[in-house]
């Protein structure tokens, strides 16, 4: 009898530890990156902030060092490896603040953008999305706010993982 | 017996090379799209003009963006197959569909390339490169130059070069800054009796030149410029007459949109 019950405890012990051990093994960190030109279809952003934006965004992710390739849009080496996140960017929210309000008033003149994140591998699935918030209350000019946005957006994208299916598609 | 086997194995052999000589799409870069100003409401779409360079000419042709498609105004660099026919150019879309479309014009490349070669270098501008070139830091004063068909950027220690042909698109705009900045005036900031405060009332306007370009494997970069009052435009106008791509047609144009931009309300979709 008691030799049933340390059977049966043993196999309830292992089978869970089994699964999780399978469930780890079919999400794997992606090794590459590439950026995508941030899109402002509905919001009119000037011109630097879209261009700060995009810059930022791949000074971030080679800062972190997360991953071993980072693309820029359209690189064509990005299709040569399948374990690569696609990182698409729309700006949903732009509010241009002023340098000068900041530094007499202190409490006005901040300048914000919201960014829609989208992470995908490169058939398209969605693999995490985020919206993320860009902001320069105090010190600098007003594009400091889309080196805000990229630092989030790089640790963002430190949390993607490939599905396993995913991967070998 | 050997005749008329060696005889079908050259028919077989030459088949492939007719099939080819039969195909008329061939590869075409799009140069440039810019967007068009004069949209009338009632067109559901975006309107743009393509420029698709096929061999040794330039065919501009009008493009209507479908609801939520992807805008094109970041295409420019990119390869696609293309069929000239007369009066249209025939090509297919990212869902395989094939479009066809009217030839606005068409020009031969070969006068862009001889006013290249014709231009005198140009006196270098004073500038500040404020992000886009890898081992360049942020914020780097130096000189810009254009010549022989290249954007040369001269820093301290450093200097890289963008080939003008590979320019996308490029945006003149304008800016303001402290004149008492950098460490200077972030320490003042903490002078008695908001003296710092004062002080940043004093702001001294700069033209901003916003440009993108492709690399080699087709990776896009933008790179940010600052410089003084007045020279933007006229770079940004050397620039286009060297073969540069823009999406913003004419200075009103950009003032225009310029205009358009809200100053502190949030837009939301």
């Amino acid at each position: 009898m008691s030799e049933l019950y340390r059977v049966t405890i043993f196999f309830c012990l292992i089978t869970p530890l089994c699964l999780t051990g399978s469930g780890l093994r079919a999400q794997e960190k992606p090794t590459g990156v590439e950026v995508e030109m941030v899109q402002s279809n509905e919001v009119k952003l000037p011109a630097e902030f879209q261009v700060a934006l995009y810059e930022n965004l791949v000074q971030q992710l080679q800062k972190k060092r997360k991953f071993e390739h980072i693309y820029r849009d359209g690189d064509r080496n990005a299709t040569e490896r399948p374990d690569t996140i696609v990182l698409h960017s729309t700006v949903e929210g732009f509010k241009q603040g002023s340098e000068r309000e900041r530094q007499v008033t202190t409490v006005a003149g901040t300048t914000s953008i919201r960014v829609h994140c989208r992470f995908s591998d490169m058939e398209g699935h969605t693999l995490l999305e985020r919206d993320l918030k860009g902001k320069v209350r105090f010190f600098g000019g007003n594009l400091r706010a889309t080196s805000d946005f990229a630092k989030k957006a790089a640790s963002a994208a430190q949390e993607v993982t490939i599905p396993a299916k995913s991967k070998s598609s | 017996m050997l005749r008329p086997l060696i005889g079908i194995l050259i028919f077989f052999l030459l088949v492939p090379a007719f099939g080819q000589m039969k195909t008329d799409y061939q590869p075409g870069t799009i140069t440039a799209v810019v967007a068009r100003t004069n949209t009338s409401l009632e067109n559901s779409g975006a309107n743009y003009d393509i420029s698709v360079q096929v061999g040794n000419t330039v065919y501009v042709v009008p493009y209507t963006l479908p609801l939520r498609a992807v805008t094109p105004q970041y295409a420019a660099g990119k390869e696609l197959l293309v069929k000239v026919g007369e009066k249209t150019i025939s090509f297919n879309d990212m869902h395989g569909e094939s479009l066809e479309v009217p030839i606005e014009s068409s020009c031969p490349l070969e006068p862009i390339r001889k006013s290249i070669k014709a231009d005198p270098p140009q006196a270098p501008t004073k500038a500040t490169l404020v992000i886009g070139v890898s081992g360049v830091k942020g914020n780097s004063k130096g000189s810009l130059t254009l010549e022989k068909g290249s954007l040369h950027f001269v820093h301290s220690k450093n200097s890289f070069d963008i080939p003008v042909s590979l320019i996308t698109d490029l945006v003149a705009g304008s800016d303001s800054q402290r004149v008492i900045r950098g460490t200077a005036g972030t320490i003042s900031m903490f002078g008695p009796y908001g003296s710092g405060r004062f002080l940043s009332l004093f702001r001294s306007k700069l033209d901003t030149l916003t440009l993108q370009y492709r690399d080699p494997d087709s990776g896009l970069h933008g790179v940010i410029f600052t410089m003084s009052v007045g020279r933007a435009e006229p770079f940004k106008r050397q620039l286009i007459e060297q073969g540069a791509h823009t999406t913003v047609e004419t200075e009103k144009s950009a003032r225009q949109e310029t205009s358009n931009l809200p100053e502190t309300t949030e837009q939301k979709p």
